[in-house]
């Protein structure tokens, strides 16, 4: 029971965690909370069930494809709702994402209803491992390695010289220009990554939960786990993402299901009270 | 016309409004002036202050429900019942909001966000005490001897509240309180260093426009006798903010032309219910984007083109 919990839990986080990721980019490089961010997942749902169900194609060609369409919504997105803003008050940074979300939701609304679509996962559902007597199926494994080389990918790209000029922008925005850094570029740039990251995980979210526009439901689990990093650590976003999944399952299954999303708010509110920066890193509280 | 023959043609036609106005009109009117005294609250704390709430339809939720509860089974008076329903709503905004507000930045979206969530979950959950999903009846509010059970009677109670509540909001917006609320808006770093304490007005902000949220609830459960979880929705929330946003922030006029026009705009657009959300995430982000000062601002802006005043800078 508690091991099954557990590991439920730690794939559930693995998602938290790709999501909170997306969030905390953005964050970083244009200082606003993305509001559409779970309706970035949404869309990378609705993508793999369009390439996959309705065009059938190749897992392979799927994934990419899902990728790359993330990649460019979230560079239109940002061409759409945060260009235009990029010398407004975070204040309407924020809203615009509200709305935003809002925007996206009802588009998938009302081309394909409330309705739930399934859409099988990439592996089997049977299980190929046993870990401490819990069986864990091929999918899970691919759920779990799929976050983890995100993420490495994720790592490896602040090395690269373009990575190093985003972590410019997230530092000093006028002190990035002044040494030539094109700020726009470096804002598609990091929509892009964010809702990559997002559409990912709408993918490996879509065969656990279906594909609706109440998908996006999971960026509230992914706040909880951006703001236990503080908003800023990449490490301490990761952590957060495990406690949040590790813990609703344990509460969900100790104490009864209906507890599984309060004790989601209880560690928000709980974390905003005792530690503000979050658990690792500094975190956007130290702001001026 | 002078402002006394103004405010007599006002009450006036207050006065007469009930004996002209259809049932209908009566009931629309009423929500009207409820989601005004919502919307005006919010104003206070995102017009004025800057901070954005994603969680005020939770405390319109407590408003009712506390309220609801408090005349059922305690058998207060409505009259006690509202202000107190209220308070309380304040006290958990307090309690919402004192760690989120001791920050600079949005933390106050993400809270109230949860918070919202958490509201609605707890009455669903809480069947009890709320009857959950299935909702609660609440009898028609009285006063003394008379029951406010048509909406002619509750349109004599709800539109001199939702004024004197209007009244004050504007009072607070001219006070130090509201020029101490509009620097934090403007800058907190330069608020901050006249001595302006971030926390302390941010978190009273807050606890106003809970306030402000309980009573509208309150008044609600009271005039259609009947509350359920679903009413409560973040959505909900969000549609505040967006009738502030379209009306005008920082404006009692542009409050009211926010709520009667996304009152209205479903009455008016009722074929096209399944459009109705994106239309109000458009409008949002329209005027977000291209008209930040809405509809009111964009007027007066207009009028001061055409009639300069000799004293022009107001903000």
């Amino acid at each position: 029971m508690f091991l099954d919990l557990l590991i439920s839990g730690l794939l559930a986080g693995s998602l938290y965690a790709l999501v909170a990721l997306g969030m905390v980019v953005i964050f970083k490089a244009t200082d606003v909370v993305n509001f559409a961010q779970g309706e970035m997942v949404m869309a990378g749902g609705y993508l793999g069930y369009l390439f996959r169900n309705v065009l059938a194609w190749t897992w392979t060609t799927t994934i990419l494809a899902v990728l790359a369409c993330s990649l460019v919504l979230g560079l239109l997105l940002e061409r759409v709702a945060n260009r235009p803003l990029m010398r407004a008050q975070s204040f309407t940074v924020i809203v615009a994402s509200i709305a935003l979300g809002i925007i996206l939701r009802n588009i998938a609304r009302v081309i394909w209803t409330d309705e739930v679509y399934a859409l099988a996962p990439v592996l089997s559902g049977q299980p190929v491992a046993r870990l401490a007597g819990v069986r864990l199926t091929a999918q899970n494994l691919f759920v779990l390695l799929s976050a983890v080389a995100l993420v490495a990918a994720l790592y490896g790209f602040f090395q690269t010289k373009l990575g190093k000029a985003m972590r410019a922008v997230q530092q000093n925005r006028t002190g990035a220009e002044l040494v030539g850094i094109e700020l726009p570029a470096i804002f598609a740039l990091t929509w892009g990554i964010s809702a990559l990251l997002a559409g990912a995980a709408g993918f490996l979210l879509a065969p656990l939960v279906g594909v609706s526009p109440a998908m996006g439901w999971i960026a509230v689990k992914a706040f909880v786990a951006a703001i236990i990093g503080g908003f800023s650590s990449i490490p301490g976003t990761i952590v957060g993402g495990f406690v949040v999944g590790v813990v609703e399952n344990l509460a969900g299954g100790y104490i009864s299901t209906a507890m599984k999303d309060i004790v989601t708010y209880a560690i928000l509110i709980g974390v905003l009270m005792v530690r503000p920066h979050g658990l690792l890193g500094q975190g956007l509280a130290r702001r001026a | 016309m002078t402002r006394v023959g103004l405010l007599l043609a006002a009450l006036l036609a207050f006065v007469a409004l009930p004996f002209v106005a259809t049932n209908y009109g009566l009931y629309r009117l009423n929500l009207m002036a409820i989601n005004l005294i919502l919307a005006g609250g919010l104003d206070i704390l995102t017009g004025w202050t800057g901070q954005i709430s994603l969680g005020h339809a939770g405390f319109a939720a407590i408003g009712a429900y506390a309220s609801g509860l408090a005349i059922l089974h305690l058998g207060v008076p409505f009259w006690l019942a509202t202000p107190l329903a209220a308070l309380f709503c304040a006290a958990v905004s307090l309690i919402i909001g004192a760690p989120a507000l001791r920050l600079s930045g949005h933390y106050l979206a993400l809270a109230t966000f949860g918070f919202g969530e958490v509201v609605q979950l707890t009455i669903v959950h809480w069947e009890s005490l709320t009857n959950g999903p299935r909702g609660l009846a609440i009898p028609a509010p009285d006063l003394g001897s008379v029951r406010l059970d048509t909406d002619r009677s509750l349109y004599f109670l709800i539109i001199p509240v939702t004024a004197v509540l209007m009244r004050l909001a504007w009072n607070l917006s001219r006070s130090g309180m509201g020029l101490a609320l509009l620097s934090i808006r403007m800058s907190e770093l330069g608020a901050s260093s006249v001595g302006i304490s971030l926390p302390r007005y941010k978190t009273l902000a807050f606890a106003v426009s809970a306030f402000y949220a309980g009573i509208a609830g309150a008044l609600f459960g009271g005039m259609v006798k009947f509350v359920e979880p679903g009413a409560f929705s973040v959505a909900q929330s969000i549609l505040y903010l967006t009738m502030i946003a379209v009306g005008g922030m920082r404006s009692i006029p542009g409050a009211i032309i926010g709520v009667v026009l996304l009152t209205l705009l479903p009455e008016i657009l009722r074929g096209l219910q399944q459009y109705m959300e994106l239309g109000y995430g458009l409008l949002l982000l329209t005027f977000i984007i291209f008209v930040p000062e809405g509809i009111y601002g964009r007027v007066r802006r207009w009028r001061s083109h055409a009639f300069p005043a000799p004293s022009a800078a107001r903000a």
